[in-house]
């Protein structure tokens, strides 16, 4: 935890509990954001989603607490401050398809409360531009590509400028250049308030993140540094000339030999451990733990 | 609750709010619904009010049909966590749906008087409108609370096909509590104390369903 | 792992095999969707709840008459299940637009005629199960002891192809026009039409066999003799129907004009000559309603029962037990030999002829020549007087309008023809005789009376003679029933002859019963037509 002083938490969360039915999604989650990026790792069915939408007051969880910028995110006049600091970037947007791009965000802005028509709109432009859909912004969003349109959800979180940034799978169905504009972008953000990102790209989570959290199963797995997490898997990666059945990962790689992650064999030649190393080994202790 | 903050708001948004809503299902329901007496009107003389009355009704049915359409907001996942409350913009909508209506429903009452005749003056204009009103909120009250679960803003969809088993089911009430009672009946004032019963029921379903933020485990609020 | 990730050889004659039975995994799992859509279960259970609960519910109407009770069906039918398919069926071909994966499914091996063959073979799943509930319930129909009429095998299969003919419109339906609304509001428009085409039968239009259902010629039940139901060329309409909706859907999806074309004008054939077909009437059934109507004692059997004769339309004999039970009834209440001579007898009636349209010819000449007629017939037969009774039987008023028929043979010694009135002494006690005889009768009276005004209709509708008793004197029948049962049935034992006299006047009998009458109405008003 590099987050220590007080003042400098933007949101916590305190065994946060969540069940759709018999399923807990959430299982007393409790976890601190300070200003940064913070990234989100975990596998499919984690709970990243879910936990996301806590944050971000879209759901109420079943027990815990979740205090954001001192107030308590999940009831009455708490969560109507925290929503006016909130930009959310939902895993799934919906759009009215007959808006333009330009016509949407503004329409969120709106809805943000920035009524001043004229403060809007350059708000409005600000964040299209940021984005970089400046030139489609009369486009109707029907006739927008994919990537397009998660861009124009990506404007509609910016917009306000939030002091808290959640954003579940934003560089989904963008092409790698478009990813690096969003890394940047990200970055800066990341600069004077608290995002939170979700994401199956590690190479984002490592060249963005000052904080990497695993969920698994609805618990937190680990919280740290991105250096920590690769760190889990150092002595547990090694190289040799041929498969290993044995082995949690292992793959030729384009030199010819094989990569493994797992209890290397006496003596093995070993490797630095990437932070995909990392979370492959947490994850797997983590299951046998279960497990057993 | 309602502050000068929501006020500024629901005034920049009352427009695109309207625009966003999903219109064509609506008008065309109601397209369908004025055909229900307009064509009566062109195609067959004077018919006898008891007629005129089921067809009214049919009418009101198609616009029931429509009206579940209003909620339709395919933006709402991207507008749920945002600091206006949700019930704004649909109360918005809810209003320019309404404004519709009511045209909508002058103009077939006029037709229907037409389509009665010089008998037209006995169709009782007040109880039929209030049965269309109570439809009408009945449909919003349906809409609302299948609002409440969807997430994804398709209320419609759901609402029409539940809203046509509701009518079957007001159909098949026993006389004692019938509501689709004939024209001329001995019952159809005692019906029609029963229909603002149902009215200020469905009022309180709507409002309710489409304000209360829930406590405990109604905790969707997207 | 290579030998996994190497594609199988792709054979020409294997992808056909493979497209059929791709099209058929597809139907299989769209067939489930549909039956297991909440729609398509809250419709069933509409549809069968109700009928379930009318069928067992104390008071139930057992005596259904096949071919018009299965008409009614038909109408739930095409409302509920039929609506619900169509609505199904629809959102069904919508998904794929709505969900946006029609891009991705537009890849897949299976070309779009084939997956709209697959969403239109789905549409057989609610339609057997249709099948299999109306069979269920015309079986239960039928084998009820007071059934009448005959199974007709169409009319059975008809639902199920309403329910087709809808699943396949909603399908096509969902290519032409993107809309969840499209679907509810043809449910609607059908609807409307349906209830407008059985609504205006009585007014002899013939458009609504041009609907998905088939509307009687009659609005009410006739001996099976006299059916002239079109159900087969009905069926064979639909099946082209359903042919040229399926056709069009594959067309609209891209099966290509020159195997779309021929098999839409050999469906429109199919479509056109069934429907044509329907209108063909029956010449010699049209003949034997008018005869039938005038006479029916050469179509009918007569039995005896406990010195009664009781004759019935061939398919409508299991009704004389329950006509033998209210006859019994009202005979109760009256002292032994009150029904003179000749012997009573009760025949059943049908007015399958010249049923009440708009113009008709009504008045007391055409009611006395009906009367005459009546009488002559029933001379003629060897039961003269017969008790007339209708076609419609198991509710309340129909029970006590014949009630109230035995009991005005009873009290006038003659049998009700033509329009009667009766007026008196004689009016008020059969209106107690109908009311006192069991509880259903007396409910029937409470209920005719409701709906009555001037004067109270013991009236069947399904038969062409009336029977009615001017409501001052009726109000005394209906007093009398208020009052203690064991003292009114000892005056009227007592005072058979004085009450049954057409001399007694309603004050003379209200004062000997101890019963209120009202007061006497102006004489310019009085009856004058009462019976004497």
């Amino acid at each position: 935890m590099t987050l220590t002083s007080a003042t400098d938490v933007a949101v916590r969360a305190d065994g946060v509990v969540l069940r759709y039915g018999r399923t807990t999604a959430l299982d007393g989650v409790s976890l601190s954001l300070g200003t940064g990026v913070t990234g989100l790792l975990g596998p499919n069915g984690a709970g990243k989603t879910t936990l996301l939408r806590v944050i971000a007051t879209a759901v109420r969880p079943d027990a815990g607490s979740v205090s954001t910028f001192g107030h308590d995110a999940l009831r009455g006049p708490g969560r109507l401050a925290v929503r006016r600091r909130l930009g959310y970037l939902p895993q799934d947007p919906g759009f009215h398809p007959s808006f333009t791009a330009f016509e949407f965000v503004d329409y969120v802005a709106i809805l943000k409360e920035l009524t001043s028509r004229s403060a809007r709109h350059a708000e409005v432009r600000r964040v299209l531009a940021l984005v970089g859909l400046d030139s489609v912004r009369t486009k109707r969003i029907r006739a927008l590509s994919g990537g397009m349109r998660q861009r124009v959800a990506l404007a509609a979180a910016l917009v306000g400028d939030p002091a808290l940034l959640i954003l579940d799978e934003p560089t989904v169905g963008l092409d790698p250049e478009q990813r690096m504009r969003f890394r940047e972008l990200f970055a800066d953000l990341g600069e004077d308030r608290a995002v939170l990102l979700s994401t199956h790209q590690t190479e984002d989570v490592m060249s963005l993140c000052r904080e990497v959290v695993v969920l698994d199963q609805g618990r937190v797995l680990f919280t740290g540094t991105p250096t920590d997490l690769a760190g889990l898997a150092a002595g547990r990666v090694w190289t040799s000339d041929s498969r290993v059945p044995g082995a949690l990962a292992s793959w030729r790689t384009g030199s010819g030999a094989y990569r493994h992650v797992g209890d290397p064999p006496p003596g093995a030649p070993l490797l630095d451990p990437t932070i995909e190393d990392g979370y492959l080994t947490l994850v797997d202790l983590h299951t046998a733990e279960a497990q057993r | 609750m309602v502050g000068r903050a929501t006020l500024a708001v629901a005034g920049a948004v009352a427009v695109p709010v309207v625009r966003a809503a999903r219109w064509t299902p609506v008008l065309a329901a109601l397209l369908v619904g004025y055909a229900m007496v307009g064509v009566p009107a062109v195609v067959s003389g004077p018919s006898d009010p008891a007629t005129v009355v089921v067809l009214l009704r049919l009418a009101v049915l198609c616009a029931g049909l429509g009206v579940g359409f209003l909620f339709d907001d395919p933006g709402r996942p991207t507008t749920a966590t945002l600091p206006t409350p949700a019930w704004l913009p649909l109360a918005l909508r809810v209003a320019g749906g309404g404004i519709v209506l009511a045209g909508w429903w002058w103009g077939t009452l006029v037709t229907a008087g037409a389509v009665a005749g010089p008998a037209g003056v006995v169709l009782p204009r007040r109880d039929l409108t209030l049965e269309a009103v109570t439809v009408v909120v009945a449909v919003l009250a349906l809409a609302a609370l299948i609002w409440r679960r969807s997430a994804r803003g398709g209320v419609g969809l759901v609402a029409a096909p539940a809203f046509l088993a509701v009518v079957f089911l007001a159909a098949l009430l026993p006389e004692r509590v019938a509501l689709l009672v004939p024209f001329d009946d001995s019952v159809w004032a005692a019906a029609h104390d029963r229909w603002m019963v149902t009215l200020v029921a469905a009022t309180a379903v709507a409002l309710v369903a489409a304000t209360w933020s829930g406590l405990g485990k109604a905790r969707f609020t997207v | 792992m290579t030998a996994l990730l190497s594609a199988p050889p792709a054979l020409a004659a294997e992808a056909a095999a493979t497209r059929r039975q791709a099209m058929l995994a597809l139907t299989r799992f769209e067939a489930i969707r549909m039956l297991r859509h909440p729609i398509t279960v809250a419709a069933f259970l509409l549809y069968l709840g109700p009928w379930v609960w009318t069928l067992t519910r104390p008071g139930a109407d057992r005596y259904p008459v096949l071919p018009s009770d299965v008409v009614t069906l038909q109408m739930a039918a095409m409302l509920l299940l039929g609506g619900a398919t169509l609505v199904v069926a629809n959102l069904a071909v919508l998904r794929e637009h709505r969900h946006r994966t029609d891009a991705v499914s537009d890849l897949l091996v299976l070309p779009p005629p084939w997956r709209t063959g697959a969403f239109l073979l789905a549409i057989l799943a609610p339609a057997a199960l249709t099948l299999v509930v109306v069979g269920g319930q015309v079986a239960t129909l039928a084998a009820l002891p007071g059934r009448a009429g005959t199974v007709n095998l169409f009319d059975v299969a008809i639902p199920a192809a309403i329910v087709a003919v809808l699943g396949a419109a909603g399908a096509l339906l969902a290519q032409v026009v993107r809309s969840p609304i499209v679907a509810p509001l043809t449910a609607v428009l059908l609807a409307a039409a349906g209830f407008v085409a059985i609504a205006s039968v009585a007014t002899g239009t013939s458009w609504g066999r041009l609907l998905p259902l088939l509307p009687d010629d009659l609005p009410i039940a006739i001996p099976s003799v006299l059916v002239d139901r079109p159900s087969g060329r009905h069926l064979a309409y639909l099946a082209g129907v359903i042919a040229v909706l399926v056709v069009l859907g594959l067309f609209r999806s891209g099966t290509r004009a020159r195997v779309a074309l021929p098999a839409l004008a050999a469906a429109l054939a199919v479509t056109v000559a069934g429907g044509a077909a329907q209108f063909v009437r029956d010449d010699a059934v049209l003949a034997a309603r008018v005869t039938t109507t005038d006479n029916p004692a050469p179509v009918q059997t007569c039995s005896s029962r406990e010195g009664v004769t009781y004759c019935a339309f061939d398919d409508f004999t299991s009704w004389i037990p329950a006509w033998e039970g209210v006859l019994r009834d009202v005979v109760r209440l009256t002292p032994p030999g009150a029904a003179g001579s000749p012997p009573l007898a009760v025949r059943q009636w049908v007015w399958a002829d010249g049923y009440p349209t708009f113009g008709g010819t009504f008045g007391p000449e055409v009611a006395e020549a009906r009367a005459r007629s009546q009488r002559a017939t029933d001379t003629a037969a060897g039961t003269p007087e017969a008790i007339p009774v209708g076609t419609s039987w198991g509710d309340n008023t129909t029970a006590a309008a014949f009630a109230g028929g035995v009991a005005f043979r009873l009290v006038m010694g003659r049998a009700v023809a033509g329009d009667s009135t009766l007026c008196g002494a004689r009016g008020a006690l059969v209106v107690w005789l109908t009311g006192k005889a069991n509880s259903r009768t007396a409910a029937g009276l409470r209920q005719l009376d409701n709906q009555s005004s001037g004067s109270l209709a013991l009236v069947d509708y399904t038969i062409d003679n009336a029977l009615y008793v001017d409501d001052r004197d009726a109000a005394v029948g209906l007093a009398m029933l208020d009052r203690p049962a064991a003292e009114i049935a000892s005056v009227v034992t007592a005072h058979w002859a004085e009450l049954t006299s057409p001399e007694t006047t309603i004050e003379q009998a209200a004062s000997l019963l101890g019963v209120p009458v009202g007061p006497a109405p102006d004489p310019a008003f009085a009856n004058v037509g009462c019976e004497s």
